[in-house]
């Protein structure tokens, strides 16, 4: 549905031939065929500022995220939240603030 | 296409931005913005019905946009993490729902779109999805909600042609 990124014609596929099997560990190997090597240069080569300023927002949005996760299992593990707030660098109260109607 | 003439639900402006802040939440955004506006419309079944798109195929254009985004940075697939969640939300929000600390506070655009659609109306505290989605509409590219009705393959003059055959007074 939302894949549908313009592929130049005549762009190299993933063959047989860019890809040896065996060089990196079988984990990394199956990630690794799995990405689609055309649209991955599509992307890295263009320096287009919308996507530029997505990619900062995105990272904004996850570091919430992953925030908000650890948070709350930061408190099942039972640390204060002076502890959590110490580790993220502000006080008890904001953290507090900020998740407790989250984690109750 | 069944065009049938149901007046559509009356909401206070303040109902929609409710709903779209929750949506920010929900995705780790700290404004509220015209993309969560679009989502926040999608919790009504008629307007997946106009648009043609359900919530759950929005929220997921959504997130393959950002890893597009961080794709182009490097960033791989496996680079992810749940989405938060959402609280509830009063369906007649008063004054003290909205005026919270921890608010999300709308993206300047996102403003500008309930503002321009409780406009026309004589009560301002009155609007349907129907005028919120229509100043949606208009919006161009660089903007979220623009971009994410692209991502969607929606066509732009076909609903608001849709939009205007249900809403023949306005």
């Amino acid at each position: 549905m939302i894949a549908s990124v313009i592929r130049p014609s005549g762009a190299l596929r993933c063959g047989d031939l860019l890809c040896q099997f065996g060089l990196t560990q079988p984990a990394c190997q199956s990630k690794l065929t799995g990405v689609d090597i055309e649209e991955l240069s599509v992307n890295l080569s263009s320096d287009d500022p919308a996507t530029g300023l997505r990619a900062s927002l995105a990272l904004h949005r996850l570091a919430e995220r992953v925030e908000a996760h650890h948070v709350a299992s930061a408190r099942e593990k039972g640390w204060s939240w002076q502890q959590i707030g110490d580790a993220l660098g502000i006080t008890r109260q904001s953290v507090h603030a900020k998740y407790t109607k989250e984690s109750s | 296409m069944t065009t049938q003439s149901v007046a559509p639900e009356v909401l206070h402006p303040w109902a929609i931005y409710l709903r779209a802040s929750e949506e920010a939440r929900r995705r780790g955004d700290r404004r509220t913005g015209t993309d969560h506006l679009l989502l926040a419309l999608l919790e009504d079944p008629s307007t997946e019905a106009v648009l043609g798109v359900s919530l759950q195929q929005a929220r997921q254009a959504h997130e393959s946009l950002d890893h597009q985004a961080l794709g182009a940075l490097g960033m791989g697939p496996g680079t992810d993490a749940p989405p938060l969640p959402m609280r509830a939300v009063p369906k007649k929000p008063r004054i003290r729902d909205v005026a919270k600390k921890d608010r999300l506070r709308l993206t300047p655009a996102a403003k500008k779109v309930l503002q321009d659609a409780v406009r026309p109306n004589r009560r301002k505290a009155q609007v349907t999805a129907q005028q919120v989605l229509a100043q949606i509409l208009t919006l161009q590219p660089p903007d979220p909600a623009a971009v994410l009705l692209g991502a969607l393959g929606v066509n732009t003059s076909e609903v608001r042609r849709r939009l205007d055959a249900v809403t023949p007074d306005s």
